[in-house]
């Protein structure tokens, strides 16, 4: 019985962590590549309160941005209040939806450096 | 993305579940049936009932507490008075108050056998059980006139049979044989009452699962995986009902160790199930409900 348990314990926590996420879009797009955005963009299928968002480089040093507004909306624009350099970046992103049913996700994407102009 | 909140708050939300229905289905077993117990095992039963309602009231606050804390994933926002108060404006919010006064009234009514007490519990038992059908995703379906007293149907069937088991297992151990008459007569009223879980189950899940494809989906699984448990758990009922009752009420000794063998597999199968439920519904939702607000809470107009 003991052994039962425990692989019913360990199926409910396997579970949990593959929770998915239902965000539908966002700028810059997951693994996208692109130069230093100035926002980031979350759009979700319906309505949620944006709880919490941290923006951190490949060190794990988080870039500071606006703070998550208190609306309820589909769709969020947060400011990046400092310039990004060229490297990997990863938001993380939590929100609550119906009844305070709790969403969160990830993704990642890479800033390129800017072309250079010639003259 | 799965926090510590997550982990915390989502444990103390199996451990309320499976603390309140053995609370709750503890004192409904004790207002049907306590006339049939042998007093010691009446007593005993009743403590069982009021550790499991403690349980489960300190659980249901810590959840509330720390509810703001998973929202931001973060300890740092546990008395973060905008999430605070997103919280108490909530359908969870007010269920939760109605569960937490529920199952105070349960503590104090479970503290002696009387007849007042026993209504007194079963008012706590039948608001604790009613807050399931104030929060969740019924609530926020469309379809929310029938989905909550379908599962409050669900839950109480569910939460008496949950109490049964150790109100059954305590009588076998401690009067032996002399529990047939009881385990007979329970089992006689559960084959009439238990069908009401699935029948409710299955209505809800026709509603919330709206299709073949959507089982394949994380809420889906949910779904099928406790309706296979419930077919084991319907297995060993009929071995209790059809084996072992006939030979305890024969005056058969050994049916008492497997009797209890059973119960105590089919309270271990209902609290997987519990607990499966707990940690499932807080991280998924039906498809079509994922990311909506209720729809009183649409028409709130924006700050």
């Amino acid at each position: 019985m003991k052994r039962f348990v425990a692989f019913a314990l360990g199926l409910a926590l396997a579970c949990a962590a593959h929770a998915h996420t239902p965000l539908k879009t966002s700028v810059p797009a997951a693994d996208a590549s692109v130069p230093a955005p100035k926002t980031i963009e979350l759009t979700f299928g319906g309505d949620v309160r944006l709880t919490s968002l941290t923006l951190t480089d490949s060190a794990g040093a988080v870039k500071h941005t606006d703070a998550v507004p208190t609306e309820v909306a589909t769709t969020f624009s947060l400011t990046i209040h400092e310039p990004l350099g060229a490297g990997a970046y990863k938001v993380v992103w939590r929100a609550v939806g119906g009844d305070t049913h709790i969403i969160s996700g990830e993704f990642a994407f890479t800033v390129v450096a800017a072309p250079a102009h010639s003259h | 993305m799965f926090f510590a909140t997550d982990a915390l708050v989502i444990s103390l939300r199996a451990i309320g579940f499976v603390a309140l229905f053995q609370a709750a289905g503890a004192a409904l077993f004790l207002a049907i049936y306590e006339r049939e117990l042998a007093r010691e095992v009446g007593d005993r039963l009743r403590l069982v009932a009021r550790i499991a309602a403690l349980v489960a009231l300190v659980a249901a606050v810590s959840h509330y507490v720390l509810t703001p804390a998973r929202m931001a994933g973060d300890f740092g926002s546990t008395f973060d008075p905008a999430l605070e108060s997103l919280l108490l404006r909530s359908n969870s919010g007010s269920a939760h108050i109605v569960r937490v006064v529920g199952l105070a009234i349960l503590l104090l009514a479970l503290d002696r056998a009387s007849r007042l007490n026993t209504w007194a519990a079963c008012v706590g038992a039948g608001l604790a059980l009613l807050s399931f059908a104030l929060m969740g995703h019924t609530v926020i379906h469309p379809q929310r006139w029938l989905l909550a007293p379908m599962l409050l149907v669900h839950v109480v069937v569910a939460a008496v049979w949950v109490g049964a088991l150790a109100g059954l297992y305590l009588a076998a151990r401690d009067t032996g044989t002399a529990s047939g008459p009881l385990v007979a007569r329970f089992s006689a009223h559960a084959a009439r009452a238990v069908p009401a879980i699935f029948v409710c189950g299955f209505v809800m899940s026709v509603i919330l699962v709206r299709s073949i494809a959507e089982l394949a989906t994380p809420y889906g699984a949910m779904v099928l995986g406790k309706a296979l448990t419930f077919a084991a758990l319907m297995a060993l009922a009929a071995q209790n009902k059809l084996r072992f009752g006939p030979r305890l009420l024969a005056g058969d000794g050994s049916a008492v160790t497997a009797l209890q063998r059973t119960i105590a597999w089919e309270w271990v199968l209902i609290a997987v199930v519990l607990v499966g439920t707990a940690v499932m519904t807080s991280l998924y939702a039906p498809e079509h409900l994922e990311g909506s607000f209720a729809p009183e809470h649409e028409a709130a107009p924006s700050h």
